[in-house]
């Protein structure tokens, strides 16, 4: 066991056998855009069960990572496992119906279809029968709060149930994993506490993992078991909240990044 | 070796055409995002333009032929960008980044402008005096003075444009309106003001290419339609809104008709330039040159 | 009464009408423009099915023009009986733009805008150059069987009204739901675990299939067919139709199908330019009513027909 580490020789369930529960192994992933590396020699593990935390100043890579994750975008280099399976170079469509999905920052619903449409057409792959496909939109509008808005048009939603129906799109599918890229972007404070409690039970109801891309510190340290740190598209530190949060390293990246 | 010459004389004074043509449409697609079908209008109005002023002005004014073109040339200039400022303004201004919208308006603008020029000049083709009545011969293979005017004229265009482009503070603009308008609109530039400049060039850069043509080939009403096609064609190939592309595309799909119009003929050119298409978009749908789209 | 149970009720009603109006008229010229009428709806319909994704299919001309020379060479060269014939027209147009739609549907936007365009115009300039079809002249002789013929209008305005019923009620089910979504956001249809890019070339092969069959039911009515007929024009006319009835219900297409045609004869009759007319009409549509005239009507009749029109790109 010990001579793998060594070797340093990628090994396809290395991570399984080591840990049992890994996910999400990444092994020194790298995405460049054109001369521009976003991403280099980032590697991590995640855990199932776990809501991970992604966090970096503006630009630290933090969109390249779950783009590359998510298959949106082909990694440059490195390496990718989901459930013990590489999914390095997979499509988007194909890394999505593996269980491992995401949800939008920008544009993140069909907004000029009604609430139910939206939770609808993600049921599509996943359930046959129409009757199915409606219990499921039922109870996910049921988790996410939106039951009283079913036939409203998507578009026409306040902020707030907007970022609900966007998680719930990406539920409605029962993930084995829930990324969520900045879900609590212009939350007001009762919101972002729904949000939290949301994410909670879907990881303890469901049994759903969930990596979170985050801007709002406070809501990250409070609900993530473990935080990963990026900094110029490089890992800068890795550990429990309190951990990261007394780091120098992590202290002076901010900081510098607030003057 | 003759046979090579001509073929790649004839490529090249068909790519100039194509060349200005092409570079109209994928200006105003980059700045506009909108699919011009009336361009070829554009170009026809220019040709017809120089039918109907150029014989009054030689034979009622007794100019020399090169004074008479040359008032033409302007007057075929006026007309057009007259146009292209109407059209745009009370047109293309509501439909800026629609691409449906704007395509309707601009075959709308076909058939209405096409229409008229049948109602207003009839359907006869004119002729007008060529400017240089000289053959020149080049180990064997021949080019008309004129035609050869037309290549230096266009090769001359292209390099003020991609001086304007990549040296004048409107260049700047062009650019950076076509790569990001919200964030160009951020940084203080006035897109509907830059969109209509970048309309103008597109328009301007058709009637030079008409007003050019019409002395080597018969004038009908519909001859800019003529040139749409493979005007897309290169254009999806170079990648729609690229300049360079609409060059090398202008040239290679000039080359592929030439030769192919030789050894073959005309209609079997252009199926294998939508064959090439085809190729092109399964191994690279954003064009040779595009940037990517994801 | 635009939506609904009593909107379909009203339509069948109509297309009920329609047949009855080509059994009992005694007048081939009104038989015949209602047989246009249908030809040109079901073009409207078709383009107006792939818009659902978002796409603007210049090739809906092209698959026309496919039915129809498929039927056209199934009959005049081959002797196929009438029944298969039919049958090949929407298969073969299928088949067809199920290739098209693998290559082309990579691209969006303008792209697939102007390979559409390119696509129609190579595919007349095949049928120019194939003496064997009989090059730029076109087929001649079309006929449907003997027995048919007191009733031949009536059955294809029959099987074009029916056709759009299909193509109706498809947009209405949950397929139709996932176009609409693709037209939304693929990227997010995509992320839950849809196939985007079969989902697009359905859409383009459902569409070719039924406007196949109008091509084919038009070279039988008509008898005679020319590359000339199936230029990119078509599907430009089509989107007029589509963009004067307006594109937010099904019942736009039809709506302006009937008004231009109908306009379109009378302008013929006055021996007008008519590339003038329908150039205004088109200008003028665009820049007064941008949501056509069912999405007119729907605001009128305000909040009740909230699905109709309601779209602004």
């Amino acid at each position: 066991m010990t001579s793998d580490i060594q070797t340093h020789e990628p090994h396809e369930d290395y991570a399984l056998r080591e840990r049992g529960d890994v996910i999400l192994r990444a092994e020194k992933l790298e995405r460049r855009f054109g001369g521009l590396v976003a991403v280099a020699d980032f590697s991590f593990e995640m855990y199932k069960g776990e809501i991970l935390g992604l966090i970096g100043p503006n630009g630290a890579g933090k969109s390249t990572t779950f783009n590359v994750v998510s298959g949106f975008y082909k990694p440059s280099g490195g390496r990718l496992w989901f459930c013990g399976e590489e999914i390095t170079g997979k499509s988007a469509l194909q890394i999505s119906r593996m269980g491992l999905v995401r949800t939008f920052q920008h544009e993140s619903l069909l907004a000029e279809m009604s609430v139910e449409d939206n939770i609808l057409v993600a049921t599509a792959h996943h359930l046959r029968s129409h009757a199915d496909r409606m219990a499921r939109v039922r109870e996910t509008a049921e988790l996410t709060g939106l039951s009283g808005y079913l036939h409203e048009k998507a578009g026409n939603l306040p902020h707030g149930r907007q970022r609900m129906l966007s998680i719930a799109i990406a539920l409605a599918t029962r993930p084995t994993l829930l990324c969520l890229d900045e879900p609590l972007t212009g939350l007001q404070g009762q919101e972002v506490k729904t949000a939290l409690d949301l994410f909670e039970m879907i990881r303890s109801e469901l049994g759903i993992s969930i990596l979170l891309v985050e801007h709002n510190m406070r809501a990250v340290m409070r609900i993530c078991d473990r935080i990963l740190v990026l900094n110029y598209g490089r890992l800068l530190a890795e550990g429990k909240p309190e951990e990261v949060s007394r780091n120098e390293a992590v202290i002076e990246a901010y900081l510098g990044k607030q003057k | 070796m003759t046979l090579y010459i001509q073929l790649l004389l004839n490529t090249l004074q068909i790519g100039s055409v194509y060349m200005l043509f092409a570079l109209g449409l994928t200006l105003i697609f980059g700045v506009m995002k909108v699919v011009n079908f009336a361009h070829g209008t554009f170009f026809t109005a220019a040709a017809l333009a120089i039918a109907t002023v150029m014989p009054p002005a030689m034979y009622q004014l007794g100019l020399p032929v090169w004074a008479a073109y040359l008032i033409a040339f302007v007057a075929a200039l006026a007309v057009v960008a007259a146009i292209g400022i109407v059209v745009y303004q009370f047109g293309f201004q509501k439909f800026l980044r629609d691409l449906i919208g704007s395509f309707i308006l601009s075959i709308g603008l076909v058939l209405f402008l096409n229409g008229s020029y049948l109602a207003i000049f009839g359907g006869a083709p004119q002729k007008v005096p060529p400017l240089i009545d000289v053959n020149l011969s080049i180990f064997g293979a021949y080019i008309t003075g004129q035609r050869l005017l037309l290549v230096l004229v266009a090769v001359g265009v292209t390099v003020g444009l991609y001086w304007l482009i990549q040296k004048t503070k409107l260049g700047l603009s062009l650019r950076a309106v076509a790569e990001d308008q919200e964030a160009a609109m951020l940084q203080g530039i006035q897109y509907r003001r830059v969109a209509l400049y970048g309309f103008l060039i597109g328009t301007v850069l058709a009637a030079i290419a008409g007003a050019m043509m019409a002395p080597v080939h018969a004038i009908t009403t519909v001859i800019g339609d003529e040139f749409l096609i493979k005007a897309f064609i290169i254009i999806i190939v170079g990648g729609l809104g690229s300049v360079g592309g609409a060059i090398i595309g202008a040239f290679l799909i000039a080359f592929i008709e030439s030769v192919g119009g030789y050894y073959f003929d005309n209609s079997t050119a252009t199926i294998a330039m939508f064959v090439l298409v085809m190729v092109v978009l399964l191994l690279r749908p954003q064009g040779i040159m595009g940037h990517a789209e994801r | 009464m635009l939506n609904g149970k009593a909107g379909l009720a009203l339509c069948i009603l109509a297309g009920l009408g329609a047949i009855a109006f080509t059994l009992f008229v005694d007048s081939p010229y009104y038989v015949q423009v209602v047989v246009w009428i249908f030809t040109n709806a079901l073009l409207a319909a078709s383009l107006r099915f792939v818009l659902l994704i978002g796409e603007l299919n210049i090739a809906t001309a092209a698959f026309f023009g496919i039915g129809a020379y498929t039927v056209g060479i199934a009959t005049t060269i081959y002797d196929w009986p009438f029944l298969v014939a039919i049958v090949a027209a929407p298969l073969v147009a299928a088949a067809v733009s199920a290739l098209f739609g693998w290559i082309t549907l990579k691209t969006k936007g303008p792209y697939f805008l102007l390979i559409s365009f390119a696509f129609t115009e190579v595919v007349r300039l095949v049928y120019s150059k194939s003496n064997a079809i009989g090059g730029n002249s076109g087929l001649v002789g079309i006929f449907p069987p003997m027995a048919l013929d007191p009733w031949f209008p009536a059955l294809v305005v029959t099987i074009m009204g029916a056709t759009l019923l299909v193509l109706f009620w498809i947009e209405k089910t949950n397929l139709g739901r996932l176009f609409k979504a693709i037209e939304n956001n693929e990227d997010i249809v995509r992320s839950v675990g849809l196939n985007v890019t079969w989902l697009k070339v359905l859409c383009v092969i459902i569409a070719s299939a039924a406007v196949g069959l109008g091509g084919g039911l038009h070279a039988y009515a008509n008898s005679v067919i020319t590359p000339g007929d199936f230029t990119f024009f078509v599907a430009v006319l089509a989107l007029a139709y589509v963009k004067i009835g307006g594109e937010g219900h099904a019942l736009g297409p039809i709506v302006g199908a009937v008004l231009l045609t109908v306009a379109g004869q009378w302008v013929a009759g006055l021996g007008m330019q008519e590339n003038i007319f329908y150039g205004a009409i088109i200008i003028g549509a665009i820049l007064l009513m941008p949501q056509g005239l069912v999405g007119i009507a729907s605001r009128l009749a305000g909040g009740m027909f909230r699905q109709g029109g309601e779209k602004t790109r």
